[in-house]
């Protein structure tokens, strides 16, 4: 009895422990979001820095100032625009190509395969010279599509590799039934492989709307025209012009932040899924 | 419910042999499937790569309509008479070799405290995995004030437990690349541990048990048997971790502009100063062609470690 209570009382200190380990880790790494989002909610010259993370107070001036002071509105749409666009293309594009490749193989397909996929380790910085050059040959600065056509090419390479994955794990009866059914290649692409395939949309589209959300490189050189620039260029924006107030800086971070926040939050479950399966399969 | 199993079966036969005449129509249709990508991906990734490689044998202004063909030179230059190169190789170098391993052992020790019955298990994990989805432009602007040397935390911090808070962090040219790389071994190490949870959910727990009978300690279990098994995914983690970050760009751009005296310019930085600060895009395009070669490279060694190590497992 007391030998059994001594384990139990290890075991529960040993997950006491735990937990504190835990969450001073958490701390750790939440602090830097935390401090963001509580200096965005004090009032002017009150964001004092150091450990003074407790709120003296809380207001959402900051927020009104730089939605009504700033572009950002703006800058958001733009990002809205080019986010969904090159999300969709990727889903679509690579999801039919993917189809292609696993359910029609042509001669040299697993070439193809290889060259697309060896795209995944390309540094957009080591092409971004020609990449501008051609972007402003065709007439696309300070077009949606200058933006929308390389984050949908980058994106192609990882979505191409999640849907391949998925594809070769649908058991190839189903396939041959339909087809004995009468049913078109099309039909098939539409009505079984995506239906099938929802956890590598969900983290395919994940992983698209974090990349073209968050890309700066690409439109810091393309979008020149303040109203066409993407939300992630707000911060060198707008520095100048909120130099002498953290508060604000920090609220135009914290609104370049809590949208893909929000899509990852709603959509974790799915995306962790997909994403670790993808990876062990891969 | 058998019968039409077995009818589909006998009809896929009949189906698969009368596809001489069909499959030519498939073959056609796969290229057709392929095509929106196939398109896309050479008009913004591979015709820029073979542009990359083109230009870095011109001296070129990036503007004007005529470049001149100068050969090797600037890569000539690039090797003998440019000592911000080497600089930046070396920074580039530990850029990757300090962030990954670091980044591996964090997420590594998130995923062992994780992987089991544990309260608010969801909670902590997002915790940990809130920086892989933020900008880098928000978390260098973030960690730029973290480490600012009046009000930021970081000094703060250092002061309290007596390590000295007066460092300029992202100024001193000896302190500002480590700073950089905590802040990106910050942002990533969350995604390392998904990827460990993953790889330890498919651990067989018969294996535990049996260890467990045989009166092994826990450390014994992670020494023998979970270690053991996640060989392929640190392979793995290696190998994406080494490319994402030849990747970087953002963070250095933001955090410190490479500076201060390029202690923290990244080849990725330096394409771009070349490039678009002094209008050199041929030399920026060697320097572009150093860092593809380079990562190819680094990659092609370590996808032969991972599909051997894969091999072996299996």
């Amino acid at each position: 009895m007391s030998a059994r209570a001594l384990t139990v009382r290890r075991r529960q200190l040993g997950r006491g422990l735990l937990h504190l380990v835990l969450i001073v880790l958490a701390v750790f790494f939440l602090i830097p979001v935390v401090v963001m989002i509580v200096t965005a909610l004090q009032a002017a010259g009150q964001g004092g820095g150091g450990l003074s993370i407790v709120p003296h107070s809380l207001t959402f001036d900051n927020f009104r100032a730089v939605w009504e002071e700033t572009g950002l509105p703006r800058l958001l749409v733009n990002s809205v625009i080019v986010t969904v666009s090159s999300t969709l293309l990727v889903l679509f594009f690579s999801s039919l190509a993917a189809f292609g490749l696993v359910q029609h193989a042509f001669v040299g397909a697993s070439v193809v395969l290889l060259v697309l996929l060896a795209g995944i380790m390309l540094p957009p910085a080591a092409i971004i010279v020609p990449l501008y050059a051609e972007i402003h040959d065709f007439g696309l600065l300070n077009n949606y599509l200058g933006l929308i056509g390389p984050y949908t090419a980058l994106g192609l390479s990882v979505g191409i590799l999640f849907f391949r994955n998925a594809f070769s794990a649908i058991p190839r009866d189903i396939v041959r039934a339909a087809k004995v059914d009468g049913a078109s290649p099309w039909a098939i692409y539409v009505r079984i492989f995506l239906p099938l395939s929802l956890p590598a949309i969900a983290t395919v589209a994940i992983l698209q709307v974090l990349f073209s959300w968050n890309e700066f490189l690409i439109a810091l050189l393309v979008m020149t025209k303040e109203n066409r620039e993407t939300a992630q260029l707000a911060y060198i924006t707008y520095a100048g012009l909120y130099s002498a107030s953290f508060e604000k800086q920090f609220a135009v971070l914290a609104l370049l932040t809590i949208p893909v926040l929000l899509v990852f939050l709603v959509f974790q479950r799915q995306f962790v899924r997909g994403l670790t399966s993808g990876a062990i399969k891969g | 419910m058998t019968e039409t199993a077995a009818g589909r079966r006998v009809a896929g036969r009949t189906a698969s042999r009368r596809t001489p005449g069909r499959r030519r129509g498939r073959r056609w249709l796969g290229l057709l499937f392929l095509t929106p990508a196939a398109v896309l991906f050479a008009l913004f990734v591979a015709y820029p790569v073979e542009e990359t490689f083109r230009l870095s044998l011109y001296d070129w202004d990036g503007l004007s309509p005529t470049k001149a063909y100068v050969g090797l030179r600037n890569f000539g230059e690039l090797f003998h008479r440019d000592p911000d190169f080497w600089h930046t190789v070396r920074n580039t170098v530990l850029w990757a070799a300090v962030t990954v391993p670091v980044t591996i052992l964090i997420g590594l020790a998130l995923a062992l405290m994780l992987d089991r019955k544990l309260r608010f298990r969801n909670a902590y994990r997002t915790a940990f995995f809130v920086p892989v989805v933020m900008s880098a432009v928000v978390i260098g602007a973030v960690w730029n004030w973290l480490y600012d040397p009046e009000f930021g935390l970081v000094n703060e911090a250092f002061g309290r437990i007596g390590l000295g808070g007066n460092r300029v962090w992202l100024a001193d040219p000896s302190l500002a690349l480590w700073s950089a790389i905590a802040a990106n071994v910050w942002r990533w190490s969350g995604l390392t541990m998904l990827f460990y949870l993953a790889a330890l959910q498919s651990i067989p727990p018969d294996l535990y048990q049996a260890a467990r009978v045989d009166g092994a300690s826990e450390w014994a279990q992670i020494r023998r048997i979970t270690l053991p098994l996640l060989k392929p995914m640190t392979a793995l983690l290696v190998l994406l971790g080494t490319i994402g970050a030849f990747k970087e760009f953002e963070i250095i751009y933001i955090l410190t502009g490479g500076g201060p005296a390029h202690a923290t310019d990244l080849l990725s930085t330096e394409i771009f100063n070349q490039g678009f600060k002094l209008s050199r895009s041929g030399y920026a395009a060697a320097i572009s062609v150093v860092l593809l070669v380079g990562t190819v490279l680094v990659s092609l060694i370590q996808l032969e470690y991972l599909s051997r190590k894969n091999r072996e497992l299996a």
